[in-house]
């Protein structure tokens, strides 16, 4: 891409911030000033203070409008929004287009001198511009005159343009506008030169801004000839350090692990780069920030909370976590992939695309976000297993270098990213489908709440494995691995004993708990049938649809009633308790029958609580309240009873996985 | 040709990525560098030197995990004045085990002490307080191959990406790669060279059409051992 896949207007406009949402603000301030050094007698003249963009309406409905950069505009003098101090002079300029913020301008429209302060400070971070003590004098006062015009005491920033007219510098005088002309942008009118125009070559400017950030690289230690060599790419001519300011990974603020014995000023020691790697590293990070986002705020107040307490639970979702973000790119697995020309074209539309982030109307470019909890698209062109993807989580201040990385997933197949989405789609279809045969009737709020809920891949495994686990196990599902279900049981079954404990009321959460437990286990059985190498349930059968399931025991013939395992049984006395616990509310003037006859005192709910109090004593109940229950549900009964004679030592060691069955059981009986 | 064979296994490992400095990120198994230095340290030295050649394959499944370390309140080494003080996020690499084939210039010497469970120096998986003890597995007559461009192999070490024309997945393979990882020690903090490496994430075989053993830069060799297992050194 560096060594000539797209235009340097692209270029610019992909390692500068000109394109920023936060750029807006500067350029509908623009301040050229024309510094003919082309004539014997230097001329310098401010133009007009320019807006290079337009107002426009926020949105169709809104009144309110908002100014909307001209991009192409800026391309030609591209400048980076500091990440420190934005007062003070930052970096390397290749061009003389220097940012102006609020407190600038105060200063500015005071006296000339301040204008001078400012510009000398930047003038001698800027490459290839060599103005005389009168020049900068006279540019001075010009920006003090036009600046105080300009300036009324309300919150204001800027961009400072520095056109300086020379042979063969980036910035020429033309005849006519630049309409059309992707190679040249346009400054404005000029004014010595009634009639032509200011015009920023994009060639040269991108050459200036490469050279700019090479000086930036230089700071760090620089050699030339001898034995030098390129770290990456083994050229032997002239390197830099690898220290780069978009590369916020790397800074020497963090002096460890630097070697203790080398100055910072001596990095090219330890990693130096040619002026083309150290172009493509620039570049890299620069594409590595564009492509990081946040993690959606509601994610990230599920993966701070406990997975294994209801109240815990709610209790994150009140708070106010952390900020965490996240970062994808897709790389080709093997050098040889971008020789042939037309992977690298796709290679280059690719990222285009991944940096657009919108899709393009393509179904085939596949919108990531539920997978990694921050939006991305995996386009087309890289969705061949010749890619991989890797994603990357941190918190901290990336502007100050302050990086605390979270995770990293490596390496993971685009066909795998794939599967996995089209998976998470079906569950939240799922788990919305499953939310109505709870409820009856779900509104359009709830199923869109479910539907984020259920089709991310991040929010499933940390509330099914908790906040400790969720990149490990988001890296063991990325890379197709074995995953247990035996602590998903655990943890459901927990926050479900918790929430009994109130039972009527709360009924609602412990429904939404069902529909996370039968969802999460048909994710796992879709998982396991079609992504992860290794198939199976840890030894035991998969539990049956729960309709199906259900359909057998409350409707199917006696003899026909097979329960495989603890879960089944579960979910089959949750089923016949519930239909009990009904007759028994009307039978006993309203009375919860769980509360009532089995969770007596508070106590908790358990395998064999279920068999003592509730399964084997209902004939019991019924006599004691007169109750008439049908022959058809005692035998039912009974059958259950028996069953659990059968699997009283499985249900003892998969007590977790009876629990959360019960309870499914139980708030699905219709 | 005789190869040496010994397993390295550990806890925890961290094999420092060299462009995070505020977050230590890691590599996902063990460097060419960090492996160099470990013979060494096992013989004695300050860093290997003459002509050696190491193949690494990989034991369990790579598996990692970030964690915030506190490190406040200790100064960094040689620097009594500026105090580090930061709490920082530090990747390590989880339970890894390697099987290292070596054939060199040291290969008696280092045949020697492997055998007698000794070591020069105290061995460590990248960071020091990742300790590992290497254990002897085997001394063996390798048979040197030759492979023409295009010749399918299957190797059960990782592979210097350069040495491979073409990878043919295989059913549950999962080929991973990594790049940019340090190639050669100068000493004195000192490094020259990158080499981009392919592996399979849990340690099967890499099935690939190879480019022709190499004897230019950044070289590379196949060789078979019994059952016709091909290892990579490099």
């Amino acid at each position: 891409m560096v060594e000539g896949g797209i235009s340097p207007g692209e270029i610019l406009r992909q390692v500068s911030d000109v394109a920023a949402v936060n750029a807006k603000g500067f350029l509908a301030n623009v301040f050229v000033v024309e510094i003919n050094l082309l004539e014997a007698e230097v001329k310098i003249e401010a133009l007009p203070v320019q807006e290079w963009g337009e107002y426009q309406l926020q949105s169709p409905e809104s009144k309110k409008e908002v100014f909307v950069q001209d991009v192409d505009r800026a391309m030609g003098t591209p400048f980076v929004i500091p990440s420190g101090n934005p007062l003070k002079p930052q970096g390397r300029y290749g061009i003389p287009s220097y940012l102006v913020y609020d407190k600038h301008f105060q200063a500015f429209t005071k006296e000339a001198e301040e204008v001078k302060k400012y510009l000398y400070g930047r003038l001698n971070r800027t490459i290839a511009v060599e103005l005389t003590e009168a020049q900068i004098d006279e540019i001075a006062n010009k920006l003090h005159e036009i600046t105080s015009k300009v300036y009324k005491e309300t919150k204001l920033l800027g961009l400072i343009v520095l056109a300086v007219l020379e042979k063969d510098g980036p910035f020429q005088l033309h005849e006519t506008m630049p309409l059309g002309d992707s190679s040249r942008s346009y400054l404005g009118p000029s004014v010595m030169h009634k009639g032509k125009h200011l015009v920023a070559d994009l060639e040269l400017v991108k050459e200036r801004f490469w050279e700019a950030k090479l000086a930036e690289g230089a700071e760090m230690g620089e050699r030339e000839g001898g034995e030098v060599v390129c770290y990456f790419c083994g050229h032997e001519d002239r390197v830099v350090s690898s220290y780069c300011k978009a590369w916020r990974w790397f800074t020497p603020t963090w002096k460890c692990p630097l070697p203790v014995s080398m100055k910072p000023e001596e990095l090219v020691e330890t990693i130096a780069l040619c002026p083309a790697c150290y172009g493509a590293l620039t570049y890299g990070a620069n594409l590595f920030n564009k492509l990081t986002k946040p993690l959606d705020y509601w994610l990230t107040k599920e993966l701070f909370s406990p997975s294994a307490s209801a109240a815990g639970k709610e209790m994150s979702r009140r708070g106010n976590p952390e900020s965490v973000a996240g970062c994808a790119y897709a790389l080709p697995i093997l050098d040889n992939f971008l020789e042939d020309e037309d992977d690298r074209l796709g290679f280059i539309d690719g990222v285009r695309t991944m940096l657009g982030r919108k899709p393009r109307g393509n179904k085939m470019d596949v919108h990531l976000g539920d997978l990694t909890g921050f939006e991305m698209f995996l386009p087309q062109e890289m969705d061949a297993d010749e890619y991989r993807l890797t994603i990357m989580y941190y918190s901290g201040d990336a502007g100050r270098g302050d990086i605390h990385l979270r995770a990293t997933v490596e390496d993971v197949m685009p066909s795998v990213a794939r599967q996995l989405k089209e998976i998470t789609g079906n569950i939240s279809d799922f788990a919305v489908d499953l939310a109505a045969s709870l409820q009856y009737e779900v509104s359009e709020k709830y199923q869109g709440f479910l539907k984020r809920r259920y089709s991310s891949l991040p929010y499933l495994l940390t509330t099914a494995y908790g906040a400790p686990y969720t990149w490990k196990m988001l890296s063991t599902v990325m890379h197709r691995g074995n995953i247990s279900r035996r602590p998903f049981l655990s943890n459901v079954s927990g926050r479900m004993n918790e929430l009994s404990r109130k039972l009527p009321d709360g009924f609602h959460e412990l429904r939404s708990e069902v529909v996370f437990y039968l969802s999460f286990s048909e994710f796992l059985k879709k998982y396991s049938d079609a992504v992860a190498l290794e198939t199976g349930n840890g030894g035991y059968e998969w539990m049956r649809d729960w309709r199906e399931f259900q359909g057998m025991v409350a409707e199917g013939p006696m003899n026909e009633i097979v329960i495989n395992d603890p879960e089944e049984l579960g979910f089959a006395a949750g089923h016949l308790v519930r239909l009990f616990a009904r007759q028994y509310w009307h039978a006993s003037n309203g009375n919860d029958f769980l509360k009532h006859r089995v969770m007596t005192f508070g106590s908790s709910l358990t395998p064999d609580v279920i068999w003592k109090r509730a399964l084997s004593r209902m004939d019991e109940y019924a006599r004691k309240l007169n109750m008439k229950i049908s022959d058809d549900l005692r035998q039912r009964f009974a059958v259950v009873l028996m069953e659990y004679s059968r699997l009283k030592n499985e249900t003892h060691k998969e007590r977790d996985a009876f629990m959360a069955a019960f309870w499914a059981g139980y708030a699905l009986a219709k | 040709m005789k190869l040496l064979v010994f397993d390295l296994k550990a806890e925890l490992g961290h094999f420092r990525r060299p462009d995070t400095t505020g977050t230590h990120a890691t590599y996902p198994f063990i460097t060419r560098t960090v492996l160099q230095g470990l013979i060494a340290s096992i013989l004695g030295l300050d860093r290997l030197t003459g002509e050696n050649w190491a193949g690494v394959g990989l034991l369990h499944p790579v598996q990692t995990s970030a964690q915030e370390m506190s490190m406040l309140g200790k100064g960094w080494l040689g620097e009594a004045a500026s105090t580090f003080n930061r709490p920082t996020s530090i990747e390590l690499v989880v339970r890894p085990g390697y099987r290292v084939y070596y054939t060199g210039d040291h290969l008696e010497k280092l045949y020697d002490m492997l055998r007698k469970g000794q070591s020069h120096y105290h061995t460590y998986m990248g960071s020091a307080y990742c300790l590992t003890f290497p254990r002897f597995v085997h001394y063996l007559e390798a048979e040197e191959l030759n492979p023409e461009p295009g010749n399918e192999l299957k190797c059960k070490t990782v592979i210097p990406s350069h040495a491979i024309e073409n990878l043919i997945p295989t059913d549950g393979s999962q080929y991973g790669r990594v790049g940019g990882m340090h190639y050669e020690y100068l000493g004195n903090r000192r490094f020259r060279g990158t080499v981009n490496i392919i592996y399979e994430t849990s340690g099967k075989p890499i099935v690939f059409e190879a480019k022709g053993s190499s004897l230019q830069q950044k070289p590379f060799r196949f060789c078979s051992i019994d059952e016709q297992e091909v290892v990579c050194l490099w």
